[in-house]
């Protein structure tokens, strides 16, 4: 952040206060917006002499998950959400699960070049919070026979090479990979590590919550007979059962790292084995992000899918002045001036003009709050403070 | 800070509402659930608007403000501290938990946070009484914000000045247990800047809009972080980290541009807004300087 000469601080400090102290109604309605704005420039001006007042309009905001509803980075789920995914443990967990993936990966390579047997794959077993505190790799062996029937029963449909994916969650909010880590402000990654016969680790997905929908990534998970783990997040104790196979749609949620993880399977004589017998190849690519969006300082509805790094303006309507917008999965809702309210069902692509009306009265204030629990349930608010609710998606309003 | 005191400025002469608008509001604010009369209610409004709105204020203002408050927030609060019981259970029944969480996000410590919350229940409930009368906090309620709003901003408050309060009983020695170290002498007095930099700063920072003057005083003088300053104006922290850059640079550059026109070159006007030694609270001199007239090096032959 820039510096300001000492002088500044000097001078903004030996400012004196002017007016009286906002009591805790101005200051209240000040944290809600609900000031007029020839009120909010008084109090502010206040504010920015009287160290006293701000400690208090500080101590008086509203809460943080109002505010991350505020400025929706997709529906946050879970109280979950906020607390252990922050924890230290979990991001050494994701370090060390990703670091792991890499080593197996690397580990089968060597192996397959020294031409080990592949009658006898060794399963590997991932279990981050385990073997982030035993630095070891489980391994066992799966006999063939037991091994993947549905693979062993059509080896031939399989185009190319099987792969197993893995996919890590690394971002800042995605929370982490592997035993069960991870979860997203924008979406979900919870988790399962799986080893998949003596080819690949994958880390796959349930949602545990409301993630926003989008673009399926199809994912294979090639099962053979192998060993899945799963459980809860920092369950010690994991069950070992057996892995299946199916393509999994996966939420793109806030991913912002994928590493696949592809290997030759000798021991299912797929024709990944025929194809590229010996090698491995390790693809880290960036995953989809859900988009995040917020009110840019000119009232424009702005968008970034880089987990806010960058933004890019989303022309919503001509002219119109935007302060609030929420999301629930691809609906996204913008309110602003003159009670306008903005809704768009495809993740900002389209955009429909949404009256809100009760009783023969519209909504003309400005719109200064927008919440959406559901895609059916929301809440207006305007700059008078009055409430507008809707519960079937903003066909019709309630006044409160 | 007190408690009562308010921005807007003189007090107006209370003004009436026309019956039929109260009535409208009445029913809006369902005051009756919770048994407080229209009279009753008529009242409190015409104390709120004339509280907040210019004597000059048409009937009209005073009733569109009044639909601007939340009124059966307000009905709730003011039949609480009118001591009606069914508002009491209603009150308990929505605020209860919120008071505690608001208590819990204020003092971070759980104990402590009930301690604050109970505290306030007695301010509330009107367990003090003055000039034969209950007094009750609730009836400082107006309703310009939510309730639970206006519970928080009066929870900081007892924070604040419990907090202070505290500090002022803590004793020196309880402090230097707490391991508090106190300073053995002032400091040296600071060189007094240039009269012209003093000039020209609160030229710029008095042209700033009261919302950068806030972020700037928020950021470097408070030690508040962007998250904390984007909750407070209610915005997005991307767009405060955006502002306060924006700013920063501003004022600097209006700064010299303020210098210049005092009469500085461009060059002294840089030296005189130089941040790097200046901005240290290290009295240079005085640290290169030898106590007692030692010299760092010895002369020749002084041996």
């Amino acid at each position: 952040m820039a510096e300001v000469p000492r002088i500044v601080r000097e001078r903004l400090r030996s400012q004196a206060a002017i007016g009286e102290h906002p009591d805790a109604n101005l200051l209240s309605a000040f944290a809600e917006r609900a000031l007029t704005e020839q009120e909010r420039a008084q109090v502010l001006d206040h504010l920015s002499r009287c160290a006293e007042c701000r400690e208090l309009a500080a101590l008086s905001a509203l809460p943080q998950v109002k505010e991350e509803r505020l400025v929706a980075t997709g529906r946050v789920p879970a109280a979950a959400s906020r607390s252990w995914w922050r924890s230290p443990v979990v991001h050494w967990g994701a370090l060390t699960a990703a670091a792991l993936v890499v080593l197996i990966a690397v580990g089968e390579r060597m192996r397959l070049r020294e031409g080990h047997s592949a009658s006898a794959p060794a399963v590997a077993t991932v279990s981050s919070n385990e073997v982030a505190q035993k630095s070891t790799m489980q391994a066992r062996e799966v006999s063939p026979p037991a091994a993947e029937p549905k693979q062993s029963g059509k080896p031939a449909k399989k185009p190319g090479p099987v792969r197993d994916a893995k996919t890590l969650s690394a971002g800042r909010q995605a929370g982490a990979v592997g035993g069960g880590i991870g979860e997203g402000a924008g979406g979900v990654i919870g988790g399962k590590v799986g080893t998949i016969g003596a080819l690949s680790v994958t880390a796959e997905k349930p949602a545990p919550s409301a993630a926003p929908p989008s673009p399926p990534a199809m994912k294979a998970q090639a099962s053979a007979d192998a060993s899945k783990i799963e459980g809860p997040p920092f369950e010690k104790d994991r069950k070992i059962d057996q892995a299946q196979v199916k393509a999994v749609p996966v939420p793109s949620a806030a991913a912002n790292e994928t590493v696949e993880v592809t290997a030759a399977a000798p021991a299912l004589k797929s024709e990944a084995a025929a194809l590229s017998p010996g090698r491995s190849a390790i693809r880290t690519k960036r995953a989809s992000l859900s988009p995040r969006w917020s009110v840019s300082d000119s009232g424009a509805v702005q968008r970034s899918f880089d987990g806010g790094r960058s933004w890019k303006e989303v022309a919503v309507a001509d002219g119109g002045t935007f302060r609030a917008v929420a999301t629930v999965g691809s609906d996204v809702w913008a309110g602003g001036s003159g009670g306008a309210l903005y809704h768009s069902a495809d993740g900002g692509e389209h955009w429909a003009r949404v009256r809100v009306q009760a009783s023969g009265r519209a909504l003309s204030e400005d719109i200064v709050r927008v919440e959406f629990a559901d895609a059916q349930n929301g809440v207006v608010t305007a700059s008078t403070g009055e409430s507008w609710t809707t519960s079937d998606a903003g066909a019709t309003w309630r006044r409160q | 800070m007190s408690g009562s005191a308010q921005i807007p400025g003189p007090q107006p002469p209370a003004r009436r509402i026309r019956a039929s608008a109260v009535s409208e509001l009445y029913a809006r604010s369902r005051a009756a659930d919770v048994d407080l009369s229209q009279q009753e209610f008529a009242r409190i409004l015409e104390e709120i608007a004339a509280k907040y709105l210019l004597a000059g204020a048409r009937e009209g203002d005073a009733l569109e403000f009044c639909r601007g408050l939340r009124l059966e927030e307000l009905a709730l609060a003011r039949a609480c501290a009118a001591g009606h019981e069914r508002a009491w259970e209603l009150f308990l029944t929505r605020y209860r938990e919120k008071l505690y969480d608001a208590a819990r996000s204020i003092t971070r410590e759980d104990s402590s946070a009930r301690e604050l919350a109970d505290s306030l229940y007695a301010e509330l409930y009107g367990t003090e009484t003055r000039a034969g009368r209950r007094t009750c906090k609730l009836n400082y309620y107006t309703g310009r914000g939510s309730l639970e709003g206006w519970l928080r901003a009066t929870l900081a408050q007892e924070y604040v000045n419990r907090y202070r309060r505290r500090q002022r009983l803590v004793s020196l020695e309880e402090k230097t247990e707490a391991g508090a170290q106190f300073a053995a002498a002032d400091p040296p007095p600071q060189q007094v800047p240039d009269p012209r930099l003093v000039e020209a700063t609160d030229a710029v920072l008095a042209a700033l809009a009261a919302e950068d003057r806030f972020i700037l005083a928020s950021y470097y003088l408070d030690g508040r972080t962007l998250a904390e300053i984007a909750r407070t104006l209610g915005v997005h922290e991307s767009t405060i980290s955006r502002k306060l850059e924006k700013v920063a640079r501003a004022v600097r550059e209006r700064i010299m541009d303020e210098l210049v026109r005092r009469g500085m070159s461009r060059r002294q006007a840089e030296e005189a807004l130089k941040t790097d030694v200046r901005d240290l609270s290290v009295d240079v001199t005085g640290r290169f300087s030898q106590k007692g007239g030692a010299s760092a090096f010895h002369r020749k032959g002084s041996d």
